[in-house]
């Protein structure tokens, strides 16, 4: 997420991204392409991701453009089919975490008490481990399957939604129109539903196109550590994995062009997700 | 005698909506020891007025043409140096709200000895500080005060510290932009008063800028009505409020409840246009009653009505 | 018929303090906004609270409404007693309550259109289903003269104007046909040439549903236009209440001549008296003893320090707060 952050800024100030539309139609193109990409996989080459060539190691070449890995797999094939599994992953369990951490912000911060303390502190306490150890022991518990990865990362970030909704619908609840629709006889399942909620909801896309791009890295890892999704199947955090091993023999075809997906895709969400955020709270200018 | 002549001004804001003509052909002169009521609604441009006189515009704003001759000299030909020794000197600025525009971390007497010392370098620290003291009483701001800090002082007080602050170097000008705004009305007579004691006292000429005519009229000598970035009218108080020549000024006297007169109000149709595209003609047209086909073609001169200034068909 | 009468109404705020402040005392200070006020207001009728900012005329609104809930005192309105009432019974009344905000912007939700919002009451209350609430909803807009009404329905609050904003505030508000409507400050955040037809749609709308209306404003030449009866309030005290011609030509507490001497006119020559008070209005937290105002009273004599003045009754329905009278 940081090396994703970084390289925004520089771009920022190379001044390659001047505006919020570039930004986002920099990371809509990036992600758009990865996905056409991998909807078409079958079309764009002529191996099967889980099926050996018979040909071993093999630097790319016209034949194999990525090359093959010491099983034979073509890693063109598995690259495009892998973003397939990524983005299943990644995409289901950021919307399962949010689905579980919007409704628990907006009813700790609309109705605040006790139990907005107890919600609070559970939330909390997982906030404060980092994302991976945590992905990582619930991975563990739960054993490696594409199911399990989803919920492991699902539940990493549900504190993220949790802490932003509930802090926006404090200060949402305060505003005046909250209190005239109050005045008007609202219940409060209807000034949540219909009040505070569309209010939030820019932040809360903003913070899903941010949270995808760091639930790929976080996806990565528990791949690399074998604990996504079982062999064969594709999946870049764990071609990095058995790549890893051969790189310093030089077959750097094995690391390279996983991990550039990887940081590919992250990149696209993360421009996604700043150049909403521009776009969704612009900076008024005033006429005097 | 005339003290400030603004001819043909015009103050243009590039804003990403497009260019907005917030003060247009506005001509203007004002008189030695006279206070002038400007009143306008907001976008009017009269805000823009006083504060193009002052060269204090912000960033997205230009004049474009016209020039302010302030006691003999163009304040729009002089180099930033020039102007900042004009500045808090010859002409100073009342802002509507005082708490920015003083420093929260400096004590209120300190404020003022800085500006003195700021444009008087030949006077003593000593003498500055009792210069502060004498125009802080002046203001009516006990001279125990003197080391308090603005956000110990109530909001009239801080308001009249800040005329303190404008009065200390007795300018020949002072603009006050909406200072009684913020107040309440209990306060803002207090701070009018003292307005027009200093008029009284040193010959201050004060070019009142507001969106309250009846506090305008009260307190002026003369009136100046803008409207969506034109002058339409020039005049006596007196005669502007008991017979108002523009139907803009006219709209705005029916418009507006009086606690002392039982009256049916009446408004004026439509909203003031938006500036970026503003009426062609006379821009009070697509609200104004009297409308003739003329208007909308031709925007009208400056005429000369019974020794009072005004722009509209209707007189020529 | 009275529709609404307060008496004896209270509402203390605790003052937010520092953790070193709780630290160092243990006593409780409060700003009291509203510190005992009683009134009635009868049917048809637009009764005015007027007084400068801090008096506590906008928390008594919010009281009335509910928005708030009183310390103490009694709210009765057409013949409820809704002073402690819970939220759930509040709800089927604010069918017959309604309150305009001075800021018409922050009363809108942003990512409603303004059709919507204008039939959200008829929904809340089950009064509607959605298409009639539409037919009504572009019935309203046509009645407070925002037109053509298909073109305003879709819009969003950020494309009007204040004024027009304004008038869609009012629309909602007069959608249930409320017997009875808070007007706090409904024109103060308008410009001035707008200001007369948001006044006079107001005006035809008390007209046309036999409203009862508070309205509560700091500008007594908008109290004079549309009042009937007026209430001047002082550092959370109604100080003199009176029909509104009575109250200007014969205004009898010393603040109420302070004020009227200090409001801008354009017949200056009707002004009174003018009556200097003293210095600053003082903090609402330890208000002055007996007589608010004696410490700024240029009349002041030792009685008022010790007790507080009583409204009493002056004939001509005039009722004020004063020991000199």
């Amino acid at each position: 997420m940081n090396i994703v952050n970084a390289i925004l800024e520089k771009l920022k100030t190379m001044g390659l991204l001047r505006n919020s539309n570039a930004l986002f139609k920099a990371g809509i193109i990036i992600v758009a392409g990865i996905i056409i990409l991998s909807a078409l996989a079958p079309l764009l080459t002529p191996y099967s991701p889980i099926v050996g060539t018979g040909d071993e190691l093999a630097p790319p070449s016209l034949k194999h453009p990525m090359g093959t890995n010491n099983l034979g797999y073509d890693m063109f094939s598995r690259v495009l089919y892998g973003a397939r599994t990524v983005l299943t992953v990644v995409v289901s369990a950021t919307l399962l975490s949010m689905a579980i951490g919007v409704p628990l912000g907006l009813i700790s911060g609309y109705y605040g008490g006790k139990v907005d303390r107890a919600i609070s502190i559970v939330m909390d306490s997982m906030y404060a481990f980092p994302s991976l150890i945590l992905a990582l022991a619930i991975a563990a518990v739960l054993g490696a399957s594409l199911i399990n990865a989803i919920i492991a990362i699902a539940v990493v970030y549900v504190p993220t939604y949790f802490r932003m909704v509930r802090g926006q619908t404090l200060s949402i609840k305060s505003l005046l129109y909250v209190e005239a629709a109050r005045a008007l006889g609202a219940s409060d399942s209807r000034i949540i539903t219909r009040y505070v909620f569309p209010n939030l909801l820019p932040t809360v896309l903003v913070v899903f196109s941010m949270n995808i791009a760091d639930a790929i890295l976080t996806e990565a890892g528990l791949s690399f550590l074998g604990f996504s999704v079982p062999p064969p199947t594709p999946d870049w955090g764990a071609d990095l994995r058995v790549g890893h091993s051969f790189m310093l023999a030089g077959y750097w075809w094995l690391v390279a062009f996983p991990g550039l997906m990887i940081m590919l895709l992250a990149t696209g969400f993360a421009l996604i997700g700043e150049g909403l955020s521009d776009i969704l709270n612009p900076r008024r200018e005033a006429v005097g | 005698m005339t003290l400030l002549k603004i001819n043909n001004l015009k103050v243009y804001y590039y804003t990403r909506r497009g260019i907005v003509k917030a003060v247009d052909n506005v001509s203007l002169a004002m008189n030695k020891g006279e206070m002038v009521g400007l009143v306008g609604e907001s976008g009017s441009g009269k805000s823009t007025l006083g504060l193009s006189i002052i060269r204090v515009l912000p960033p997205q704003a230009k004049i474009i043409s016209g020039s302010v001759i302030f006691n003999g000299t163009d304040l729009l030909k002089l180099s930033e140096r020039e102007m900042r020794k004009i500045r808090g000197k010859e002409i100073s600025m009342v802002f509507q709200d005082p708490l920015t525009s003083l420093d929260p971390l400096q004590k209120i007497g300190d404020q003022i000895v800085e500006t003195i010392l700021e444009h008087e370098p030949n006077i003593s620290k000593q003498e500055a500080y009792n210069m502060a003291k004498k125009a802080l009483q002046e203001v009516g701001i006990p001279p125990d005060r003197i080391g308090n800090y603005p956000h110990q002082l109530s909001g009239g007080q801080r308001q009249r510290v800040m005329i303190a602050l404008a009065m200390v170097l007795k300018p020949k000008l002072i603009i006050a932009d909406e200072p009684t705004t913020a107040l309440d009305v209990i306060v803002q007579d207090r701070i009018m008063e003292l307005l027009s004691a200093l008029k009284k006292e040193y010959g201050m000429s004060i070019l009142f800028i507001t969106h309250d005519l009846a506090l305008a009229a009260e307190r002026s000598d003369k009136i100046a009505v803008m409207y969506a970035g034109h002058l339409y009218e020039y005049g006596s108080s007196t005669d502007v409020v008991n017979k108002p020549l523009h139907p803009y000024t006219e709209g705005l006297i029916e418009s507006i409840p009086d606690v002392f007169m039982r009256k049916e109000i009446k408004e004026i149709p439509g909203q003031p246009p938006d500036l970026t595209k503003p009426p062609s003609g006379c821009r009070f047209h697509p609200r104004c009653p009297y409308r003739m086909p003329k208007c909308s073609r031709e925007e009208p001169p400056i005429l000369q009505v019974n020794g009072r200034l005004v722009k509209c068909w209707l007189y020529s | 018929m009275v529709l609404l009468s307060v008496s004896n109404l209270k509402k203390y705020f605790p003052l937010q303090k520092s953790f070193i402040e709780r630290v160092i005392s243990r006593r409780k200070q409060y700003v009291k906004a509203v510190d005992g006020i009683s009134f009635i207001i009868r049917e048809g009728e637009v009764f005015s609270l007027v007084g400068e900012s801090g008096c506590g005329k906008t928390t008594t609104g919010r009281l009335i409404v509910r928005l708030e809930t009183p310390d103490s005192g009694k709210i009765v309105f057409d013949g409820k007693d809704i002073t402690f009432a819970k939220e759930k019974e509040l709800r089927p009344l604010r069918r017959k309550m309604q309150i305009i905000f001075q800021d018409p912007y922050a009363s809108l939700n942003p990512r409603m259109t303004i059709g919507d919002a204008i039939a959200e009451p008829l929904i809340i209350h089950g009064i509607a289903d959605k298409r009639e609430a539409r037919e009504k909803a572009l019935e309203m807009l046509v009645n407070v003269g925002l037109t053509p009404p298909e073109l305003f329905y879709k819009a969003y609050p950020h494309q009007l104007s204040g004024g027009q904003r304004q008038r869609v505030v009012i629309a909602r508000a007069m959608i249930l046909k409320p017997k009875f409507i808070v007007a706090d400050e409904p024109v103060s955040m308008i410009d001035v040439s707008l200001r007369a037809s948001i006044l006079k749609l107001l005006m035809k709308f008390k007209k046309d549903f036999n409203l009862t209306m508070l309205f509560i404003t700091h500008d007594l030449a908008v109290a004079r236009l549309i009042s009937d009866v007026v209430a001047v309030m002082y550092l959370g005290k109604i100080v003199e209440i009176a029909p509104v011609d009575e109250l200007v030509e014969n205004p009898l507490h010393p603040y109420t001549k302070a004020l009227l001497s200090s409001v801008p006119t354009i017949v200056p020559q009707m002004k009174r008296e003018k009556i200097i008070l003293k210095g600053d209005v003082p903090n609402p937290i330890n208000p002055p003893s007996g007589c608010r105002l004696h410490p700024r009273c240029p009349l002041a004599i030792e009685r008022c320090s010790k007790e507080e003045p009583k409204l009493k009754y002056v004939g001509n329905n005039h009722y004020v707060a004063c020991h000199l009278l």
